[in-house]
């Protein structure tokens, strides 16, 4: 049963920091840290399960597989649950340091669990409309973040998510109902058995390209991520460094599991699609961020050219392409979180968000640049960090299956956005204060311990990913033969 | 019949969102959900020899009238969520125009 206590616990923990207002603000923020750390432990016994036994699968009242909702978890969920549990948790840390936008307030902790129960709930989902249900959930929790507070900007940033990601779940939705039309069922496992039944018989070519445009809107892939930049730079930096790691995750996460399903191994057309995905995305993320010159708007195209990579490995669908894409998901998420977190420690010294108005970090708080030149490298792929290994596995992987140009356009990119991590490195850390803002009997502010701290450990997980590489690795090729495996999948569902 | 007024319901739903003014956002919106709802109905839910999906596929069903009632619960849960959604995005417009004193969305720049 505990399968389900990654939904169970968030919601136990919404109600208690709702019925908490009119506690004290410790007791809140007590009992705020203590729903992170049970949600991490949940996640990491899931995860540890999951290693030993392969499968966690539970039956909700009990239904036989296809007729109940099947709630399943396999190593990929297990990785995921981990990863955007301790994600929410280090944010977490962070966003009661920050002191600014009125977030320590009952309301924003219960949205913050209400976030991450959505999440939970789309990575153990075994079911594709209850996915969909889990989505809406996580989906109105991040409408309600990315508004908090009010601001003009925001909310003009908010009304376009909104709308896009309403518009995206109803296409969704269209394509859920066609695909019962056409295959008679809804189970996950059993979608697949029947569509390995069919051989190839079944066409599935308008469901899956309605999912996929839900998918697509979500995950802020090629044609569909212009709300991403114009939206995520405009709440307080907390949420954004939150939804920057987590958010489009879940939607590559939901798309490699459907598209696994569906996706014959060799068929042409599914992979050629994807590949062409991947490349734009990276290729147009990449290329707007390099005309950026506001650290969020900058970091944000970076998450749909980073996003590329991930679609990549769904894309080659051999075991080491997709062993590289989850390695990937893992260092990405860490890694861009971090680097939200560095430049809101930046905006708290500096005093602002524009890269040409900062400046002289490197020379004042040497301990932070170091902080930030890890998580560019890292972010960049330079060896020995955490990038370097998921983008060596996935163009690896682009090579044994002669995907040449599309190899060619993940190594343009890297280069690309180390391009980027310099000009920020440069603009904001090793240049001197511009010269105007020093006339004006300029001061550094200074950035409160605890959210330094909450970047020491993000920074900490990023080098353990490096130090500890052969055991993750380890972990994300079981994933991806698991998710490989279908027959495996189908097996331990339906009991067939 | 049913799939040309969902055909119209999306055309006039899209027509909608892209129209300037704040208000038909929400019209639009209201519009793609029933839109989906009713497709959901049409598709999966009326087809000539619909049986369960509880029924095993080669038993004869029981009765000719008896339709798959999973769509239905699928089309409550949607109608439920899409309720939802309106009734956020309604305050979402009311606080924008409170707060930019606009309804037209051009200008919100």
């Amino acid at each position: 049963m505990i399968v389900f206590a990654p939904i169970i616990i968030p919601l136990i923990f919404i109600i208690l920091s709702l019925s908490l207002g009119k506690a004290s603000g410790a007791v809140q923020r007590i009992v705020f840290m203590a729903g992170n750390v049970t949600t991490i432990g949940v996640a990491v016994t899931i995860l540890r399960r999951v290693l030993n036994e392969g499968y966690l699968v539970a039956q909700a009242g009990a239904w036989e597989a296809p007729y109940g909702i099947t709630m399943v978890a396999d190593t990929f969920s297990g990785i995921m649950l981990t990863l955007t549990s301790l994600t929410v948790g280090v944010v977490s840390l962070y966003s009661m340091a920050w002191r600014e936008d009125k977030l320590n307030k009952p309301v924003f902790f219960a949205l913050i669990f209400g976030l991450q129960m959505g999440m939970n709930g789309a990575f153990i989902a075994g079911d594709l409309f209850n996915l969909y249900v889990w989505f809406e959930v996580m989906l109105i929790s991040s409408f309600v973040l990315i508004s908090y507070g009010s601001k003009k900007i925001q909310l003009k940033g908010t009304l376009k998510y909104v709308t896009m990601n309403l518009v995206s779940s109803f296409f969704f939705v269209a394509g859920i109902a066609v695909l019962y039309s056409a295959v008679g069922t809804l189970n996950m496992a059993d979608l697949a058995y029947r569509v390995r039944e069919a051989n190839g018989e079944l066409n599935l070519f308008a469901p899956s390209a309605l999912i996929l445009m839900g998918f697509a809107v979500k995950s802020a892939i090629f044609p569909f991520f212009f709300w991403l930049p114009d939206s995520y730079h405009t709440p307080p930096l907390p949420v954004t460094a939150l939804f920057s790691g987590t958010l489009t995750k879940v939607g590559v996460y939901s798309m490699i599991r459907f598209y696994s399903l569906i996706h014959l191994p060799g068929d042409v057309f599914y992979t050629q699609l994807f590949l062409f995905i991947a490349s734009t995305t990276m290729i147009s993320g990449v290329l707007m961020a390099t005309s950026q010159f506001e650290v969020r708007r900058l970091l944000s195209f970076h998450i749909v050219s980073q996003i590329g990579y991930m679609i990549m490995g769904l894309g080659l669908f051999t075991r080491l392409a997709l062993t590289g894409a989850i390695f990937y998901i893992i260092g990405h998420c860490i890694v861009k979180t971090n680097l939200f977190l560095l430049s809101g420690i930046g905006y708290k010294i500096t005093g602002t968000f524009n890269l040409k108005q900062s400046g002289g970090l490197m020379k004042h708080k040497p301990f932070i640049a170091i902080l930030f030149f890890i998580s560019a490298l890292a972010l960049v792929g330079i060896p020995p960090l955490s990038g370097f290994f998921g983008k060596f596995m996935l163009i690896k992987g682009g090579v044994e299956s002669h995907e040449f140009i599309h190899v060619a356009s993940a190594l343009g990119v890297s280069f690309l956005t180390l391009f980027s991590m310099l000009k920020i490195w440069n603009e904001a850390y090793a240049k001197d204060i511009p010269e105007d803002s020093q006339t004006q009997d300029f001061q550094f502010g200074k950035a409160p311990k605890q959210l330094v701290i909450s970047s020491v450990i993000l920074v900490v997980v990023t080098l353990s990913l490096t130090f500890g590489s052969k055991f993750i690795i380890d972990i994300c090729d079981t994933a991806a033969n698991q998710l490989l495996d279908i027959d495996g999948y189908i097996r331990v569902i339906l009991n067939r | 019949m049913l799939s040309i007024v969902i055909g119209v319901l999306y055309a006039v739903g899209i027509f909608f969102l892209l129209r300037r003014s704040m208000v038909r956002i929400i019209l639009g919106v209201l519009f793609l959900g029933n839109a989906t709802n009713l497709l959901i109905f049409v598709t999966a839910g009326l087809k000539a020899n619909g049986q369960p999906s509880f029924l095993a596929k080669t038993a004869e069903a029981t009765k000719p009238a008896l339709s798959d009632s999973l769509p239905q619960a699928l089309i409550l849960t949607a109608i439920v969520i899409s309720f939802g959604v309106v009734a956020y995005l309604l305050t979402l417009l009311r606080k924008t125009h409170e707060v930019t004193g606009e309804s037209d969305l051009d200008r919100l720049k």
